[in-house]
């Protein structure tokens, strides 16, 4: 399937045929898992073949897969069948067409990038989907260094790459501040897969509320719904596009920390500098 | 041409069928007096005419004048199908109308692109119209790309085409921030296309009225309700309705409530 394993002959793994990725059953269907011939590899060529490197998945969660998600509320289990109906359905090529995403939305530490990072993997895996993973912050770095004289690149090249691809993980939404340039580059992106009927994965921090709730709610606390964030249009196409899936969760990262709080609170901790 | 009895002449008649709630739905037919094209041949038009996979299913046919349409609803399509139907004799009149376009306004998911690009195949298909759709976002930026001295394109080698085109369908505009230079481009494009009496389409967030110039000054665009005018300025605008018959619509977001129910319908 891949180019990059044929080129290494002789050390294809058994297991996995040299893809990286081994199947494994999780109730009556079957995901992929990372193989375990890739672990401890740490040479570049080894990484080049790294099916997760060309993905862009970063190293530190390359551990994430379907198979070792471990839902702790009925919340992210709910979240957890989701993503795997959505696994499940991208199988059907008629069904797929429909380009139809996922927006995960939840205090950090739910696991959200986590289940975006298993769907690639898997999608990537399974039905060859070629896929990319970006966080948002990454992305819009990317797409300011192409302005550089001393790049070679055009900043549509480096765009056609991210409108392309197969599937997109757009991790960590709105997690900047937004500038106009900033919010005209993420309408670029979010539009043009929308028209091409693209799949997107995002994730992000901020809770969904409609538009009236974020009206009446005050400053401070405004600045945290995504709505805010990304604004009313963007929104609106998000929402056609995505389904939306809410994560809840005392977060695992802060267990030993703080004892579960609403999530509500979860977004205030990250607001350094309140309403601007 | 002489014209049908049941659709008179506009090639549409308006029948009510069955809605994925149970409840009727009113929607456009292709009258039985025309010819019906192949599948194929409609399939590669769609390429041709730049129409993007989102939009490939907006034809008249499937555009749904449901629960909770106002009388908008209607009268716009009846509008854009006379439109259609009239293509060819306008300008009988008066020569100027000849570049006579629509302008299509509403909020988010008022199926204001939907009925533009139905009007784009629908002038391809029965009057064999070249025309092209263009996101005018996308637009831009492709305009903007091509100053970058790696891209192969110049903005000569852009444009020309996109004036040349005998219908263009901008959609979405004023979505964003317009700046100055954009303000001209966009400009620099309606005229010429206007001047060369070349029909064009627009769909825009923005409702558009009259709003004087004290208003504009009393109240910041940040309190108030935004109009049309404060995105593209007077003498874009001015232009604008000189070329284009307004089409308002109106009516309830279509996206938000009922795509995304279904969105998650199909995840269960």
């Amino acid at each position: 399937m891949s180019d990059g394993g044929a080129s290494a002959p002789g050390r294809e793994c058994p297991r996995c045929q040299g893809t990286g990725f081994a199947h494994e059953r999780i109730g009556d269907r079957e995901y992929a898992r990372r193989c375990g011939c890739r672990r401890g590899s740490g040479a570049d060529a080894a990484r080049a073949l790294d099916p997760l490197h060309a993905l862009g998945i970063p190293g530190g969660l390359g551990h994430c897969t379907l198979g070792n998600f471990a839902p702790r509320t009925p919340a992210l289990s709910a979240a957890y069948d989701r993503a795997l109906a959505y696994c499940h359905r991208f199988a059907d090529e008629a069904a797929r067409a429909d380009g139809l995403g996922l927006l995960f939305w939840g205090p950090p530490g739910t696991g959200k990038t986590h289940l975006a990072v298993a769907i690639l993997a898997e999608l990537a895996a399974n039905h060859g989907a070629r896929g990319r993973f970006c966080t948002f912050a990454g992305l819009l770095d990317e797409i300011a260094h192409s302005y550089d004289k001393s790049s070679r690149t055009s900043e549509s090249r480096g765009l056609n790459s991210i409108l392309g691809a197969d599937v997109l993980v757009l991790d960590d939404l709105g997690a900047r501040k937004m500038t106009d340039w900033a919010a005209d580059s993420l309408f670029t992106i979010v539009n043009g897969r929308y028209m091409a009927r693209r799949p997107t994965l995002f994730t992000t921090s901020f809770e969904d509320v409609d538009r009236e709730v974020a009206m009446d709610a005050h400053g401070f606390r405004r600045h945290e719904y995504l709505i805010e964030r990304v604004g009313q249009r963007l929104r609106s196409r998000l929402l056609e596009m995505c389904a939306f899936v809410p994560m809840q969760a005392a977060p695992e990262r802060d267990k030993t920390r703080r004892p579960a709080k609403p999530s509500t609170l979860g977004g205030m901790r990250r607001s350094p500098k309140g309403p601007s | 041409m002489t014209d049908c009895e049941r659709c008179r002449g506009t090639g549409f008649e308006i029948a009510s069928v069955p809605g994925p709630d149970g409840k009727d739905v009113e929607v456009a037919h292709r009258c039985t007096c025309q010819q019906v094209a192949g599948p194929d041949a409609s399939e590669r038009r769609r390429e041709a005419l730049r129409i993007p996979p989102r939009y490939e299913h907006c034809t008249f046919a499937t555009f749904e004048i449901g629960e909770g349409s106002t009388r908008f609803t209607r009268d716009a399509l009846a509008m854009v199908l006379r439109y259609c139907s009239a293509y060819t004799q306008r300008g009988a009149v008066n020569a100027n109308d000849k570049g006579l376009g629509l302008l299509f306004t509403g909020g988010n998911g008022t199926g204001k692109t939907h009925l533009a690009v139905a009007v784009l195949r629908e002038l391809a298909e029965t009057h064999g119209v070249r025309g092209q759709f263009w996101d005018y976002h996308e637009l831009m930026r492709e305009i903007r790309n091509s100053y970058n001295p790696a891209t192969a394109i110049t903005e000569y080698e852009l444009l020309e085409p996109v004036i040349e085109l005998e219908v263009l369908l901008l959609d979405d505009l004023g979505a964003w921030k317009m700046t100055d230079w954009m303000n001209d481009t966009l400009f620099y494009i309606l005229n010429r296309r206007y001047l060369a009496r070349r029909p064009t389409l627009i769909t825009t967030n923005y409702p558009d009225r009259e709003v004087s110039a004290r208003e504009l000054m009393d109240a910041d665009s940040t309190v108030r309700r935004e109009y049309l005018v404060d995105r593209i300025g007077y003498r874009l605008r001015s232009r604008l309705l000189e070329a284009c018959t307004v089409v308002k619509l109106d009516g309830p977001d279509r996206r938000q409530v009922a795509l995304q129910a279904s969105n998650q319908r199909l995840l269960l």
